[in-house]
């Protein structure tokens, strides 16, 4: 039964981030951990976020909840009260690994901040995840995912000259640093398992934002290297030496083509001279035309002439539908792709032959949610949405009565406003 | 006891990264922060494109800063995989290594007889990460392309820009810089899974795959309210609702200078008032509440931009936040570089590497574990730097089985300048 098993199922994780953190802590539930959602009683904020379902707006309802807490367990805890605190603690004692994206310094105020706990377990993981680090001239600044885009370098390369940098309709930045923090927190998990050592993660959202910059350097070497500085460019890449079309018009939307001179330039070459299309570069010169640094048999041509083949294939490729390119592409080896939305792939014939959608029933709502799959398939553990994430209070009785909570206690621990 | 160097949690773990351009080599990047060994294989005379890749500092081989940062910290090994003493040493790489990155159009590995049954028979627990555009199975597995397809295809594109405007986010292949954070994270619990049970694995990651889960409430926005979700500039949106306001980015002093600020609650509305000294929003009817605000954004909008305008960018970053409003500048590259906060962190790390000297620092991860820190290990290696250290010293291979394997055509070294 190889898809019982899953890699992470020894190890309990305790999630108390918001919105910034919160994908990390499902990233370790689809693997198999136990993960914990703790949250205030009166409901975590990303719940007051919609959209909701059926455009109802309750707490139990919060479609960006549900993406973000799929497959973790939910209790509700107040951390600033005494009994609280006491049983935050009872629960650390049990966990390998806490999340948690309080500002710097917050939960220490509480009593209950890494320096605090660590002495009681010393195997214990802490990942902080924060707009900039726990120290440092930014230590104390409000984050947004806007702001962690533009503090990281992104947001400047992303929309189009001459109107203000654009952030993504979904928070970019956040899963930025989600991935980075889960990927932190398995490190030292990976660790304290094999030295019986914890230790703390410091994750920013402005540093792990300049690793997705084009990976780490490789788009500052504009300026360390060049004194130059790169802009967003619209439908193509400025590279201030070279300015190259990413994207082009069609019958239906749009193709990208991730350059014109690739591989596949003399196929195209051939598509555009059987529908007519092709002008001057029915000339045999163009099929070892390149626009980069040539390899042997090749040669560069300018960008006036990069310029002169993209209006070429601008006016070719505009004549057909997305569906028509996406066929030619697979029948050719053309490297161009359809401009999709998320509708157009909700029946890709390449996601469904994968099982990669997952429609899971919300008994509590009566309606079934249609859910992105495992982002990363792994053949011996995989990773699995395991249920929908918890509604408030879900799991209290399991959770702290495995604890030792009696219901008359929990119960009383309810009445104070403890859980 | 603490030792006396800063360890890293992969010290232990071997890593033979076949992959090329982005994608996967970054994966192998992120191991080898945290320590581990990693030897990149490639080919001398088929190199790799991101060799070609801006930015660069003139024609050569050695001279792009693109695949510097993709390899950074790795050890370089040229290899001909279709000799068959080359594939001799790939064998032994396999028996060596804890995990294979590898990035070629599914079925090309096993031509090589490497693909996964393959080095699990040769390497029980081996874990292999495959990274595609589409993953190893279904109709579309074989088509190739590069992240920048994926970028559109996955509908990321479609989320990115203005909403009268291109699909955008393409100066960058989005998918190829995000993906390498998924497929790492996942080896390394596999690798914990490993020394628990002694099975390895198989990582497929799919391009479109991993991307999609980064589309935030898309797909069930569309399957359970049918909203499909479309670019929308800046506005921060639940559903079709904005929930912030002033939430943009607005010019500031200078060329193309701008600055990103979020404004969520009423408090911080009124500190936006005393920074921008506009005592009369306050009053305004279209701006008391969240909810006007919100309304009204686009009069928003183009009021705060007049004011910003006048403002240098760095200095009204630091009063807003002092007043409590999350703002940041979008930087350039030289904002990058410059930054104090990441300066503070260590961010960046002198090197010195063959050809860009130490004008080219490292950058490190911001995942920072306090007893293992991330490190740079190395720059990254010139074409074929390490053909003998990989041999000799990691494999084990004496002077003459090294030389035999030299005359044998089974490793590259480049020729061209």
């Amino acid at each position: 039964m190889p898809n019982s098993r899953q890699a992470l199922s020894p190890y309990r994780v305790l999630d108390l981030t918001t919105e910034i953190g919160q994908y990390a802590g499902r990233a370790f539930a689809e693997l198999g951990a136990d993960v914990i959602k703790i949250e205030p009683p009166g409901g975590d904020a990303v719940r007051r976020i919609g959209p909701f379902v059926r455009d109802e707006a309750k707490p139990d309802r919060s479609l960006l909840w549900f993406v973000l807490n799929a497959s973790k367990r939910g209790v509700t805890l107040d951390l600033t009260q005494p009994d609280g605190q006491s049983l935050f603690r009872r629960l650390v004692a049990e966990a390998d690994l806490v999340l948690e994206s309080y500002p710097p310094g917050a939960l220490d105020a509480l009593g209950i901040g890494y320096e605090q706990l660590r002495a009681e377990r010393s195997k214990l993981v802490w990942v902080s995840v924060t707009g900039f680090g726990q120290d440092g001239p930014y230590r104390d600044y409000k984050w947004s995912d806007l702001v962690g885009l533009a503090l990281g370098g992104l947001l400047y390369l992303w929309g189009e000259q001459g109107r203000p940098p654009t952030r993504a309709r979904a928070s970019q930045a956040f899963y930025h640093v989600s991935f980075g923090a889960a990927l932190g927190g398995m490190l030292a998990l990976y660790h304290a398992r094999r030295t019986g050592r914890g230790q703390r993660v410091d994750a920013s959202m402005q540093e792990i934002v300049t690793f997705t910059l084009g990976g780490p350097g490789a788009i500052t070497a504009f300026w360390s290297l060049q004194r130059q500085n790169i802009t967003r460019s619209g439908p193509g890449i400025n590279l201030g030496s070279m300015i190259s079309r990413v994207l082009y018009a069609c019958q239906d939307g749009h193709v990208a083509v991730s350059t014109i001179f690739g591989p596949h330039f003399p196929t195209t070459i051939e598509l555009m001279k059987r529908d007519g299309a092709a002008g001057f570069l029915a000339d045999e010169k163009w099929r070892t035309a390149t626009r980069f640094s040539p390899l042997p048999g090749q040669w560069q041509c300018t960008q006036e002439d990069a310029d002169a083949v993209e209006a070429l294939f601008a006016s070719w490729i505009g004549r057909f539908t997305r569906a028509e390119v996406l066929s030619m592409a697979r029948e050719h080896e053309l490297m161009i792709f359809p401009v999709n939305t998320v509708a157009d792939n909700i029946d890709s014939e390449q996601l469904a032959a994968r099982g990669f959608y997952q429609r899971v029933e919300h008994e509590d709502i009566g309606t079934t949610v249609t859910y992105p799959g495992a982002p990363v398939v792994l053949s011996e553990t995989p990773w699995r949405m395991k249920s929908h994430a918890p509604m408030l209070g879900e799991h209290n009785a399991d959770v702290y009565g495995a604890l030792g909570v009696s219901g008359a206690e929990l119960e009383r621990l309810r009445a104070a406003g403890v859980v | 006891m603490a030792e006396q160097h800063a360890a890293g949690v992969l010290d232990h773990v071997n890593v033979l990264d076949m992959s090329w351009v982005a994608a996967g080599p970054l994966c192998g990047v992120l191991f080898a922060y945290y320590g581990a060994t990693v030897v990149r294989v490639e080919s001398a005379v088929r190199t790799d494109l991101a060799r070609n890749s801006p930015p660069l500092t003139g024609r050569g081989i050695n001279k792009s800063a693109y695949y510097a940062s993709m390899n950074l910290g790795k050890y370089d090994l040229c290899l001909d995989l279709n000799n068959e003493r080359g594939r001799e040493v790939v064998a032994r790489l396999v028996e060596w290594a804890d995990v294979v990155i590898e990035g070629f159009t599914p079925g090309t590995m096993a031509q090589w007889g490497l693909d996964y049954e393959r080095l699990r028979e040769r390497k029980p627990g081996i874990i292999m990460i495959s990274l595609t555009l589409q993953g190893q199975t279904g109709p579309l597995a074989s088509m190739r392309g590069y992240g920048l397809q994926v970028h559109g295809m996955s509908g990321m594109a479609s989320l990115i820009g203005w909403p009268d405007g291109w699909p955008a986010g393409v100066t960058l292949a989005y998918p190829d810089y995000i993906v390498p954070l998924v497929a790492t994270y996942a080896a390394v619990a596999a690798l914990d899974y490993r020394d628990r049970t002694g099975e390895g694995q198989h990582v497929d990651l799919a391009q479109m795959e991993a991307t999609i889960n980064f589309t935030g409430t898309a797909v069930p926005d569309y399957t359970v309210n049918s909203r499909l979700q479309l670019r929308a500039g800046n506005r921060l949106l639940a559903g079709d609702q904005p929930y912030a306001a002033p939430h943009g980015v607005y010019p500031t002093q200078g060329d193309d200078r701008w600055i990103a600020i979020a404004a969520f609650t009423q408090e911080e509305w009124s500190a936006v008032c005393d920074v921008l000294e506009r005592d009369d929003w306050r009053s305004d009817a279209r701006f008391t509440t969240l909810e006007a605000r919100c309304a009204n954004d686009e009069s928003l909008d183009a009021a705060v931009a007049q004011e910003t305008a006048k403002h240098d960018g760095r200095e009204l970053m630091e009063r807003l936040q002092r007043a409590g409003v999350a703002a940041g500048v979008a930087h350039d590259q030289q904002g990058v570089c410059e930054d104090p906060q990441l300066i503070h962190r260590g961010h960046f790390v002198p090197l010195r590497h063959g050809e860009f000297g130490d004008a080219l620092p490292g950058e490190l991860f911001g995942a920072r574990l306090s007893e293992t820190p991330p490190r740079v290990q190395r720059p990254a290696p010139l074409i074929a730097e390490h053909n003998e250290f990989v041999l000799r010293e990691l494999l084990g291979y004496t002077q003459d089985e090294f030389n035999d394997l030299v005359a044998a055509g089974a490793l590259e070294f480049y020729g061209g300048e």
